[in-house]
């Protein structure tokens, strides 16, 4: 028996308390909640506390409901009560991402009615348009608002742009995912989208909640294919996973084909890409069920689960491109032409833009001398202060603008009336 | 200035002729003489042992503990004798401590103590113990637990106190009287025929205190941690009966600490009518017995020597010679015949009288070296938890019944058995929001501590109170903490073990 077997003892039967006191002392309200730190049936966590702390949260972050409230809202309104009641510092990643999603979903009934956006997390971008959506809820809920309301009623007499589209009716054919963002830059470079009509969206790893909302509606309304782009490794084959099935976060309530346009075993064979290695933290066998589940083969299962990984960064830029255009060809993706009765449409709307874009250059000459010609009132500056005083929200040139307006309707109304008497005398004349 | 003579040595000083003549050293003895102006002839005179005994210091030094903490060694003196002779006798302990106008009293159902120990008890110039010599997982080993308590009453009162034992039948009152002139003590002994429950099993064993407090008295210090008995600094002039009232708080703690070292122990405890009742959680725990052999593997050289040399002075007086072969038959593992004949074999020992092994200077120590080297070849070291492992679910159980929060509770056992000495280290731990103060409950070889006996761990001589202050738990924190060591060979610093001596 040696002193120090039993100062080991003594030092392990009190580590807990030591960590307590330690905490006490560092922040002095820890005392109080001693109890709560020791005792672990009276342990409050921080999903606990958070799950009691959402709904109140959420209250004043929508203001009674009445506006939309963001998770990172609901998380400063939150956290205050969360570390009050568990002393532990809340994660704003962990709420936002995990705690909030989960009460969501276990309180769906409760919360049927709440209106909570997230952050966007990646992009969506359309081909052509130059259209830009961000991945998050509330950009995403307005691109697919704007998508379903807009008819195709426009009255336009700026011409000579592209025939107007609304998802993808008419401008792209397939949905292309990427699991990384700095990707895109090559891709424009490459012009990629617009050879292949296809629409590009990229997100930080998994796809977040918005990003599946938005291809489950345009690919299942639209019936396109998804187009996933992937690395070889086990996140990889989650994405893929997580976009072909449903989770505990997003159920899709459409049908439509996803594609694996992702690195397999068989490309990095092809290739002669570097695999790397990586510290497998979970358990091999269910690290290895995972992979089988989310469409891996037995090989390349094994590959992952002995430590070895493949990026899309393997590849030089430029053989990423070729790579890619021979797996959209491979599975028949095409640039888009719409049928007969759009294609007739667009005719006569672009017969109709290059009629106007003619006769507005004539129009343009005339009213450059209109302009030229006109007179400027004396007090312009008052007129645009009375202006301003009435309208306060109106920047000094819509003033300008609404003065000049009234100039000209006076001046064209008199110039008609003139040109009126005129015919009419000219008429009289006539008849005498 | 010294001169040097060949008989005696002689010495100047303040003016005074010195002279010291040393007596054979037969006699050690020395007798002094001084020449000077006037000269006397010193007498020598004789004062009993036994007197010296009787003195508040050398009783001090021999219990090892202040006065303050007497009512408490009382109690640890006859819990432990209660103990262990139930657990010698395979009886399940039950005992009951009481605290009334007469003074403590402690009663036992175990197998009682003869008329015949009661008398050789009451012999001062002897130390009587069947612990001392062995090498064991013992709670006492001093063989003079009862002697310091027949000399308490006389010492605190005078006169005024005594013992009273009853057992097999008769009751003992005992009394130690002064002869003031002859300045000897004279222990009057009365022994009368006891009818009552004690007439054939049981113990009882009572402490006359002297001017015993009545419920009513004021308790003038209650303590949370054993170290702060040591603290109290009793005025000259405190009678023995507020040294009794001071104690009572840490008294009953201290009795209920019995119960957390000692599964099988059921306690009820009295103090002028509180009760406390303390049922056992294990009545048939397990534990090393002190009516088992000893191992070969617990002893050094040193240890079988002195063992070898009390059996050889005890079989002297009784008129008996032991051999080898009988010696070796009463360690563990070497009972068989044929155990016995490989060690005596092997050390060339058979037909041997252990007296054979006595030579000029005592036991001749190269022999008892490979006596032992054989007996432990031959034997197997025993395993730890054949020492007795008080366990996680009793110290959950005691810590529970006194309000800790058992949810912050903590146990660890260590068990060893380097070098063929098993030892088992058991600690606990819970946070206990009703208590103002810390409570340690130290214990070696299930007998607590009166004070912390774990003050110097490690080469640094950190002690478990600085330890505990590292780890936040200071005496001033609500916390209760076991430490508990299991071991034959534990050595102490005093004589009142009250402080372990641990390797570094």
């Amino acid at each position: 028996m040696d002193s120090a077997s039993i100062i080991a003892a003594v030092t392990g039967v009190t580590k807990r308390w030591t960590k307590q006191r330690k905490a006490e002392e560092r922040d002095a309200s820890r005392t109080v909640r001693r109890g709560e730190a020791m005792i672990r049936s009276c342990r409050v966590t921080l999903k606990d506390a958070s799950f009691d702390a959402i709904p109140e949260a959420y209250r004043k972050a929508s203001s009674d409901g009445r506006l939309p409230a963001h998770a990172r809202q609901i998380m400063y309104a939150a956290r205050g009560a969360i570390q009050e009641r568990t002393g532990e510092r809340l994660d704003d990643r962990y709420f936002t991402q995990s705690l909030l999603p989960e009460y969501l979903r276990v309180y769906r009934a409760k919360t049927a009615d709440w209106d909570v956006v997230f952050d966007a997390r990646g992009h969506f971008c359309e081909p052509h348009t130059g259209r830009v959506v961000p991945l998050g809820t509330l950009e995403v809920r307005a691109h697919l608002h704007s998508q379903r309301s807009a008819q195709q009623s426009e009255s336009r007499v700026v011409t000579r742009t592209l025939f107007p589209t609304r998802g993808p009716e008419h401008r792209y054919g397939a949905v292309l995912f990427i699991e990384k963002e700095g990707f895109l830059p090559i891709f424009e470079r490459a012009q990629l989208a617009k050879r292949y009509d296809v629409a590009i969206m990229s997100t930080k790893g998994i796809s977040v909640v918005a990003a599946r909302q938005l291809v489950d509606e345009l690919c299942g309304k639209h019936q396109i294919p998804l187009l996933v782009l992937h690395d070889l490794d086990k996140a990889g084959f989650s994405i893929l996973g997580t976009l072909r099935r449903d989770t505990a976060r997003y159920k899709f309530r459409n049908k439509f084909d996803v594609v694996d346009l992702g690195l397999r075993l068989s490309d990095v064979e092809e290739h002669g890409l570097d695999a790397e290695d990586f510290y497998l933290k979970a358990k091999r066998t269910s690290v290895r069920s995972n992979l089988l589940r989310n469409g891996a083969t037995a090989e390349e299962a094994d590959f992952i689960c002995n430590g070895q990984r493949v990026e899309l960064n393997a590849f030089g830029s430029a053989e990423l491109i070729a790579w890619i255009e021979s797996k959209l060809a491979a599975h028949g993706i095409r640039k888009v032409v719409p049928d007969t009765a759009a294609l007739e449409q667009a005719y006569r709307r672009a017969v109709h833009d290059e009629y106007v874009s003619r006769r507005v250059a004539d129009l343009n000459r005339e009213a450059a001398q209109f302009a030229a010609e006109a007179t400027i009132p004396k007090s312009l500056t008052a007129k645009v202060r009375t202006a301003l005083t009435q309208a306060p929200a109106d920047a000094w040139d819509i003033a300008v603008r609404r003065t000049a307006g009234r100039y000209v309707a006076r001046t064209l109304e008199r110039n008609k009336s003139k040109n009126d008497d005129n015919k009419q005398q000219g008429e009289v004349n006539d008849n005498i | 200035m010294v001169c040097a003579h060949a008989e005696s040595r002689a010495y100047r000083l303040n003016g005074c002729d010195l002279r010291i003549r040393e007596a054979g050293i037969e006699e050690q003895k020395v007798e002094f003489t001084m020449t000077a102006s006037a000269n006397l002839s010193r007498t020598a005179f004789r004062t009993s042992r036994l007197l010296d005994f009787l003195s508040e210091k050398e009783l001090t030094a021999q219990i090892g503990h202040s006065k303050a903490a007497w009512p408490l060694v009382t109690v640890k003196e006859l819990l432990d004798n209660a103990l262990d002779a139930c657990e010698e006798a395979g009886i399940q302990p039950e005992i009951e401590v009481v605290v009334d106008d007469e003074g403590i009293v402690v009663t036992d159902n175990g197998p009682g103590i003869a008329p015949a120990v009661v008398e050789a008890v009451l012999d001062f110039s002897t130390r009587v113990s069947s612990r001392e010599a062995y090498v064991a997982p013992d709670r006492g080993a001093q063989g003079n637990a009862l002697k310091t308590l027949l000399a308490m009453p006389f010492v605190l009162g005078g006169e005024e106190g005594g013992v009273q034992i009853i057992s097999h039948g008769v009751g003992h009152e005992i009394q130690i009287r002064v002869d003031r002139i002859r300045q000897t003590p004279e222990i009057d002994h009365q022994q009368h025929a006891h009818n009552g429950q004690f007439v054939k099993n049981g113990t009882s064993v009572r402490l006359r205190w002297p001017n015993s407090p009545s419920s009513e008295s004021n308790e003038l210090s209650t303590t949370d941690d054993e170290d702060d008995l040591e603290e109290i600094d009793l005025p000259e002039t405190d009678s023995a009966s507020s040294i009794l009232s001071r104690a009572k708080s840490r008294f009953l703690q201290f009795a209920d600490d019995f119960t957390f070292l000692n599964p099988h122990l059921a306690l009820g405890a009295d103090w002028h009518g509180e009760r406390m009742v303390v049922q056992a959680t294990n009545p048939q725990h397990s534990k090393w017995r002190p009516s088992q052999p000893t191992c070969a593997h617990w002893y050094e050289p040193e240890h079988l020597e002195r063992l070898a040399a009390a059996y050889i002075a005890h079989d002297h007086a009784t008129g008996r010679e032991r051999t080898v072969r009988e010696f070796v038959t009463e360690f563990a593992g070497l009972t068989s015949s044929a155990k016995q004949r490989a060690v005596l074999d092997a050390t060339g020992m058979a037909r041997k009288k252990l007296a054979d092994l006595v030579n000029n200077q005592g036991l001749d120590r190269s022999r008892i070296e490979q006596l032992l080297a054989a007996m432990r070849a031959h034997s197997k070291p025993v395993k730890p938890a054949a020492l007795g492992i008080i366990g996680r679910d009793h110290l959950r159980a005691r810590f529970a019944a006194i309000d800790c929060e058992m949810e912050t509770f903590e146990y660890r056992k260590v068990c060893s058995a380097g070098d063929g000495l098993p030892w088992i280290i058991e600690t606990a731990f819970a946070w206990c929001p009703t208590l103002e103060r810390r409570r340690i409950i130290t214990g070696v070889n299930w007998s607590p501590g009166i004070v912390n006996p774990f003050r110097e761990l490690g080469a640094f001589g950190e002690s478990l109170d600085s330890v505990l202050e590292r780890q936040r738990a200071g005496r001033d924190e609500p916390v209760v903490l076991l430490l508990h060591i299991a071991c034959p060979r534990v050595a102490f610093a005093d004589r009142g073990k009250s402080s372990v001596v641990v390797e570094d």
